[in-house]
């Protein structure tokens, strides 16, 4: 009898799939889609439709008539016999760097309870960076589908994914290196790659006289990379095309897998290269040398090394997984490399398939991979792409109402009753599931004028460039902005949750600019976005949840030192007046404080002091490492609407745990003591932040990042390994014309560039203190560099003499002194 | 291949001739009904990719001579212009090519 297997999610997700005894039998069962049976055909003719539209189901019928294998063009899958069946391997196969990067992952990244990784391709070492997070997303999401490999390779940097992905470099190792690493900083020589299309035998033979150009990839039959001075490669490219070669220069520059990195290897042989390796779990194909990579340490290091300055081979790799029995062949992640392998074998059966597409969603191309993995004879999970059921139905409120209904049976009905709500409610999301919404915010000081109290920079009063001040919109401003979007698109349901919601980059207000926020449902949770600025999971619900008890007054307080006036009159906190909520300390301990808030205009006031008292409590309790600010909240849960300006309400802080670099807390809103808001997993990021750099990040007019030095000198540290950190002081010192030059500057550069322009300031300031102590901020100074010559000059108005600034010093030190120029003939030697 | 030069190429027996071309670098068996108009793009109806283009070029070469040389049309589009390339652009292409030589 004939099986037909359909999964049980949505009706417009169905996918199909059939196997039979025989062709016959399985067009039966396509004529008859209705049919169950109850016994699988493990060798027999399989057909996988991802979703049967009756096109696809046309073309079925003709393909399954044929009986000869067609294997996805059309998202058409059918083979008369597994390949799976008759011992074929999967492989995974992670790509590379490509001309085009257009990942589709977010869904895929939710689903996995993950955050999306940052897909940036502005340098080499970030686009190397993206292109492994999404190989390793896609890994880990086809495993969780039961999709295992039998081996694992890659392309190129791909090769570095498959390395983790086979468990040679652990996860772990990897990630804590890439947190200690500036990708921007990472170099490659200048040199251009072209991909010829036509195969290595002949690209070998035009190179003979062409020393400078070197084969760098042998991608497949019909395609080979070279690289070399952009010239010499122009020159390739225009003799071959004049011969029909097919010809094309790629986007991006490295020489990568050529000797023309070896001047730049340290760098990179700093990074996964010099990690911990040990046996592959899965066994991990090398490109270099077309075989499994060496049990033994640091012989897999040193093909690790070689694989850098060698040729990929990967069209020597193809054939040889072939010749070990691969047939299945996943690429695991967006772009071409299938068309490599399909090129490379031709007509020999096998089959390749995308586990990402351009053409739809995340989760999608992976149920379309698995339908065809299913074809093959592969058992993949589908289910594992299903999103857990309705949130309103796990509702804990229901269970306690359900427990009481043996003593009261009005109870039952009330249960009932919520259950059929939340049941309509499921059924209005459902509808509503993978239907996306994008509205655009113009972010802008005219718009928000409120950012006005919420500048990352303080500037001298009346400054008359906006962008000096650097306002951005504060992390609870953009999560009111979500919820807000997301109660728009859900008609009529209010936002009870929001979960792991994280905050990516500064939104700043001024130049003005426009984000998008989308909100995307996916089962009965909306995945929510302010550009690439914040993210959330979202959870709405017919009405506000019952709240949770307030958590008593803890028995060790003390009265806080540090008195609601002193906490922003002494900017220990920067918020201007349409933030500043906290209007008492009312306790304070070794791991909690209390205070009250008297509720802000500003949106987003209300958590936005939440903030302040974390804010609070780091600076009395931790003063050497006191400024800190929101990445990360585990979980925001609303149990009432939020209180209106003027309101007053408690607030208590549980801090969870704290460490250098971050402290977590929780939180409980409470008004007259019902829980309004409660917070799970609240994450600020910690900067160095002892006295001295306090008061420089406090009062930037009137205190120096630089320590003054006997002779003149001023001297600056960079004690700011992260590069969070250091745009946070680059903001106090840096105009914008200034700010400019910094991003022209080359990311290796930055760093020495931003600490000759701190010395270079403070040490002016410090001679302008000398003769006025009135303040100077930062930016009023403009440093201007000719080769060692530093020029600095007045902005808006602000005077400045001539003065000779001199600065030294090399690695994370640098010192400037200034001294009045000596004009010949004045005889003014009056200052040194 | 001398004397498809004595016989003017029109639109129509070009497209006739690149839809012979393209199924044969699909590798489909038969003439399915897979419908190939000026419309349709190589990278998202035909589900080809650019190396693809590699046979494509050999094969209107071999059956039109050298001087339909699609490396070098190729050679002024951006990427993004092959990804979505129509067969449309290819007709006209080889129509033009076509008319040079037989213009001399």
């Amino acid at each position: 009898m004939t099986v037909v297997q359909m999964t049980s999610v949505a009706e417009r997700q169905r996918t199909l799939l059939l196997s039979a005894a025989s062709t016959a039998e399985l067009l039966e069962a396509l004529e008859n889609p209705g049919t169950q049976g109850n016994s699988a055909h493990p060798s027999g003719p399989r057909l996988g439709l991802p979703d049967p539209t009756p096109d696809r189901i046309a073309l079925a019928r003709k393909v399954v008539a044929k009986g000869r294998p067609w294997r996805g063009r059309k998202d058409v899958w059918f083979t008369p016999s597994p390949l799976r069946h008759s011992g074929g391997k999967v492989a995974f196969l992670f790509p590379g760097l490509e001309g085009e990067f257009a990942p589709r992952i977010d869904d895929v990244a939710a689903l996995l309870d993950v955050p999306v990784p940052d897909l940036s391709t502005r340098t080499i070492g970030r686009f190397g960076g993206a292109v492994m997070a999404v190989g390793r997303l896609l890994d880990t999401a086809l495993r969780r589908m039961a999709i295992t490999p039998d081996a694992v390779a890659g392309h190129s940097i791909g090769e570095w994914t498959a390395m983790i992905a086979g468990g040679i470099v652990a996860a772990e190792d990897f990630d804590q290196m890439l947190e200690h690493t500036d990708l921007d900083a990472l170099r490659a020589p200048g040199v251009e790659f072209a991909v010829l299309g036509c195969g290595l035998d002949r690209v070998t033979a035009e190179l003979e006289t062409r020393p400078t150009v070197a084969v760098s990839h042998e991608n497949s039959t019909n395609q080979t990379v070279v690289c070399g001075p952009s010239e010499d490669v122009a020159e390739l490219v225009e003799h071959l095309r004049g011969r029909a070669v097919i010809c094309q220069t790629l986007p991006f520059r490295s020489g990568f897998h050529t000797q023309m990195l070896r001047p730049y290897l340290a760098s990179w042989a700093n990074g996964l290269p010099s990690l911990p390796m040990r046996r592959a779990a899965v066994p991990v194909w090398s490109a270099t040398t077309a075989t499994p990579f060496p049990g033994d340490e640091e012989a897999a290091r040193e093909l690790c090394l070689r694989h850098l300055l060698e040729p990929v081979r990967f069209r020597t790799l193809v054939q040889s997984l072939y010749d070990d029995d691969v047939r299945l062949f996943v690429q695991a992640g967006p772009g071409q490399l299938g068309s490599l392998i399909d090129d490379t074998l031709g007509r020999a059966e096998h089959l390749t398939v995308a586990a990402n597409s351009v053409h739809r969603s995340g989760i999608d191309a992976l149920r379309y991979a698995a339908t065809a993995l299913w074809v093959e004879g592969c058992a993949p999970d589908l289910s594992a792409l299903e999103f857990a059921s309705a949130p309103v139905r796990n509702d804990p409120a229901l269970s306690t109402l359900d427990a009481l209904a043996g003593e009261f049976p009005a109870a039952a009905e009330l249960s009932a009753l919520m259950t059929e709500t939340a049941d309509a409610f499921a059924a209005v999301v459902a509808a509503a599931r993978g239907v996306s919404t994008v509205e655009r915010l113009t972010v802008s000081t005219t718009a928000m004028p409120y950012l006005l109290d919420h500048c990352l920079a303080a500037q001298r009063h009346g400054w008359p460039d906006e962008t000096d001040l650097r306002p951005v919109v504060p992390a609870t401003t953009m999560v009111e902005h979500l919820a807000d979007a997301v109660e728009r698109a859900s008609a009529g349901s209010t936002v009870t949750e929001m979960r792991d919601v994280r905050f990516h980059r500064w939104l700043v207000a001024a130049p003005a600019t426009d984000v998008d926020v989308e909100v995307r449902w996916q089962g009965t949770v909306a995945q929510a976005r302010l550009g690439d600025h914040a993210e959330a999971e979202v959870v709405t619900a017919p009405a506000h949840p019952p709240a949770p008890e307030a958590w008593p007054v803890p028995d060790d307080e003390r009265v806080p030192e540090i008195t609601p006036e002193r906490l922003y009159g002494e900017r220990w906190m920067f918020h201007g007046p349409t933030f500043r909520g906290v209007t008492a300390a009312l306790g304070i301990s070794s791991r909690t404080i209390r205070g009250r808030i008297t509720v802000p205009p500003a949106p987003g006031a209300l958590l936005d002091n939440v903030g302040h008292l974390i804010g609070q409590w780091l600076v009395e309790m931790q003063p050497d490492r006191w400024i800190a600010f929101p990445v990360r909240m585990g979980s925001i849960r609303w149990y009432a609407s939020e209180p209106k300006h003027g309101s007053t309400v408690d607030c208590t802080i549980r801090v969870t745990s704290i460490d250098k670099d971050s402290i977590l807390v929780d939180a409980q809103v409470i008004d007259r003591g019902r829980v309004l808001v409660e917070i799970e997993g609240w994450e600020d990021r910690r900067f160095d932040g002892d006295a001295h750099v306090g008061a420089a990040h406090r009062f930037p007019g009137a205190h120096a990042l630089s320590r003054p030095r006997p002779g003149g000198w001023w001297l600056v540290e960079d004690r700011w390994p992260s590069l969070a950190a250091r745009e946070l002081f680059m903001n106090h010192y840096l105009g914008a014309a200034e700010r400019a030059e910094y991003e022209e500057c080359p990311a290796t550069r930055r760093r020495g560039w931003l600490l000759e322009r701190i010395a270079a300031k403070d040490a002016v300031r410090g001679w302008l203190w000398e003769r006025d102590p009135e303040s100077v901020f930062p930016a009023e100074l403009r440093v201007t560099q000719d080769g060692t010559r530093y020029r600095v000059t007045g902005m808006y108005g602000r005077d400045v003499p001539n003065l000779h600034v001199a600065v030294s010093g090399d690695g994370n030190v640098r010192a400037a002194i200034a001294r009045a120029e000596t004009v010949v003939g004045q005889g003014n030697q009056e200052e040194r | 291949m001398t004397t498809q030069l004595t016989h003017p190429h029109s639109e129509a027996t070009v497209l006739e001739g690149l839809r012979a071309i393209l199924l044969e670098v699909l590798g489909e068996y038969d003439a399915d009904d897979t419908e190939i108009t000026r419309d349709t793009t190589f990278h998202e109806d035909l589900g080809l990719e650019s190396i693809d283009l590699v046979q494509v070029g050999q094969r209107l070469a071999e059956q039109y001579g050298e001087h339909v040389n699609l490396a070098a049309f190729l050679a002024d589009m951006e990427l993004d212009d092959v990804i979505g390339l129509r067969i449309g652009l290819l007709v006209d292409f080889v129509v033009d090519a076509l008319s040079v030589q037989s213009g001399r």
